[in-house]
């Protein structure tokens, strides 16, 4: 799994349609290396969450491969997929990222319940969870030690979007997949949160594939990718 | 256990809606325990109130409609039972002892019994429990009377006291018998049985508040008596014989037989009430299931976070499941504590007003077995949005639909 050889990411030839529809995507090959920061450019209904989805082994890719870190997707059941998603992969959405009734720290630690090699990782660094959720709130700007037991009702849309930031990030996966996680947010809010996004990814050296219509943010990321340019369903 | 302290939290979060389900299922289950306490207390509460009786006589009438009035103080007797009849059956060499019962009468709502001394020798009620004294002793001559305990406590009456009693059944404005007072002289201990609810005279005392001062104290007649049997393997054919008296027309019942078929009638009026009861139960499953249903769409959101950081299916059908097993279990304590407050709410009434005690025990095993069969009933409902949201997340993936 530490060979840095092995893409974080490497799709080819998949081809994927819901039940009874046409084809939504269609990609000949799609890698991304190992702490690369992509972003993945495309329109809404180009079958971005698709691919995010069949990424997170959440769907299933009836044709053509997926590997993740070298494991290929296909070769796990369903259970598996979700054990090596809930290991592996953090995910940022564009807002509603957190659990109303779960306060700020509890929506943080939440994949570390479902995942036991996160909660490891965790335990290793010999910090305790809740020192580990405080320091990357910190290193996301949000240093305040009583926003930890609030609910995300009482936080802004930018802090909920650090929230959620921070529980893609604990247990450090090697992969992050944040969709649209900054259209949500004003301007200002915006380039703060991607700074520190960013910023984060690069520190732990994870993968980050960020998903977006808004190619202004484009100039701040390793390499770009249109997925209409990728998607031979969409060009056609 | 996450996934425990999810559903109480989620169950928390939404608790507006979540306690109307919750009191939905509550009602129902006190309802239907309301009608098993009730049934079942009946039932011990007549048939402790009669023991070691082995024949009740009075005028000929419907067997329910004697035990009901002579026992119970159940509606009233159509006819009398002379004194010489009862007389010829107390003398039978079979008989060992009888109690002869004088209704007709009473003392501000509650009834007035005449009878004799024997009435506190044989009398038992319970598991062949005899009457004991509060205070005092038995009556001696027609200006005495021996309380039961509800009369003394609700009318606040001790020993020593005089009263006057009234002929008919009404409240007080019917004929007073002025000038025959009697004076309380015993308190019979409580027994949970009608007999806390009467006032105890001599048959003397009847005659004489009827008679009027100076007659002759002998009863001409009575309104049904109690025999004991010195054998009781001979009841069926001194009924027999009793039914079959030619100078008048009698009618001999055993109690716990005639007992039987009071509950094969009331067993009908039961079953139907039972029906009612776990149809409401049903009603209040359905509630929930509506509630978890409505949720569910709401929840889409909530279960593809979960799915994100990692929740497999099955975690998501344990939540659902859990937070409706949860939530009828929460229904079944509120629904018990219903039930018990409403017992303790009614049961005096009920005591004061039929003399039976509403024991209303503990939680007894039916209420157990209610309890296990609403929660399991709740977490089978629960499989239903389970399998929704299954089948959701597998054609959502991990799209947020707002």
């Amino acid at each position: 799994m530490n060979d840095c050889a092995i893409p974080a990411i490497r799709v080819e030839n998949l081809r994927f349609a819901w039940p009874g529809q046409p084809p939504v995507l269609d990609i000949a090959a799609l890698q991304v290396q190992r702490g690369e920061r992509l972003f993945l450019q495309g329109a809404s209904g180009s079958g971005k969450s698709t691919l995010l989805g069949l990424m997170g082994g959440v769907l299933e890719a009836h044709v053509g491969h997926i590997d993740i870190l070298g494991q290929p997707l296909q070769q796990l059941s369903r259970a598996q997929r979700d054990r090596f998603r809930a290991a592996h992969i953090g995910f940022v959405f564009q807002m509603f990222n957190l659990l109303p009734y779960l306060s700020v720290l509890d929506n943080v630690l939440l994949p570390l319940r479902f995942s036991s090699q996160r909660c490891a990782q965790v335990a290793s660094t010999g910090i305790t969870e809740t020192a580990q959720a405080q320091h990357l709130l910190a290193a996301l700007g949000l240093a305040d030690a009583s926003l930890l037991s609030r609910t995300p009702a009482q936080l802004s849309q930018g802090q909920q979007q650090r929230v959620a930031v921070a529980r893609a990030l604990i247990g450090r996966p090697p992969v992050l997949i944040a969709d649209e996680p900054t259209s949500a947010l004003d301007t200002d809010a915006r380039s703060a949160f991607l700074q520190l996004l960013l910023h984060e990814c690069s520190a732990a050296g994870t993968t980050l594939v960020f998903v977006s219509h808004d190619r202004s943010l484009a100039s701040l990321f390793d390499r770009v990718v249109s997925l209409a340019e990728i998607n031979r369903v969409a060009s056609s | 256990m996450i996934i425990l302290r999810l559903a109480l939290l989620s169950l928390w979060n939404r608790r507006g809606t979540v306690l109307l389900t919750v009191l939905g299922i509550a009602v129902s289950v006190a309802l239907l325990l309301g009608v098993n306490t009730v049934r079942n207390d009946l039932r011990t509460g007549f048939a402790n109130t009669i023991s070691d009786a082995d024949l009740i006589v009075g005028a000929r009438s419907g067997p329910v409609n004697l035990l009901l009035y002579s026992v119970f103080h159940l509606g009233d007797a159509t006819a009398d039972v002379s004194w010489q009849t009862y007389s010829k059956v107390a003398a039978h060499p079979q008989v060992a002892w009888t109690i002869p019962l004088a209704l007709g009468d009473s003392h501000r709502d509650f009834r007035v019994l005449g009878t004799t001394g024997d009435y506190f020798a044989h009398y038992k009620y319970g598991q062949q429990r005899s009457l004991a004294f509060a205070a005092g002793r038995g009556f001696n001559g027609a200006a005495e009377t021996v309380l039961g305990a509800e009369v003394a406590r609700a009318l606040g009456y001790q020993l020593g006291q005089s009263l006057v009693l009234s002929h008919g059944l009404g409240e007080g404005d019917i004929t007073r018998h002025e000038g025959q007072p009697v004076v309380v002289v015993g308190i019979l201990r409580r027994t949970g049985t009608p007999v806390d609810r009467t006032v105890h005279v001599t048959l003397q005392a009847i005659e004489a508040m009827h008679a009027g001062p100076g007659a002759s104290l002998e009863p001409e007649s009575i309104t049904a008596f109690v025999v004991g049997l010195r054998d009781r393997v001979a009841a069926f054919q001194i009924q027999r014989d009793i039914n079959a008296w030619r100078g008048e027309a009698l009618l001999a019942i055993m109690p716990g037989v005639t007992l039987q078929q009071l509950w094969q009638v009331v067993g009908l009026v039961e079953i139907a009430l039972y029906v009612v009861a776990g149809f409401v139960v049903f009603a209040g499953l359905l509630g929930l299931l509506t509630a978890l249903l409505t949720s569910l769409n709401e929840r889409r959101r909530e279960i593809a976070i979960l799915r994100s950081v990692g929740a497999r299916p099955a975690h998501i059908a344990v939540l659902l499941m859990s937070e409706a097993g949860l939530t009828g279990f929460a229904g079944v304590l509120v629904g018990i504590g219903l039930l018990h407050g409403g017992l303790w709410f009614a049961a005096p009434l009920l005591e004061q007003r039929f003399g039976i005690a509403l024991a209303g025990e503990g939680v007894g095993t039916v209420e157990l077995a209610l309890a296990v069969a609403v929660v399991l009933a709740s977490v089978l409902i629960g499989a239903v949005p389970a399998w929704r949201a299954y089948r959701n997340t597998l054609a959502d993936g991990l799209t947020l639909r707002v």
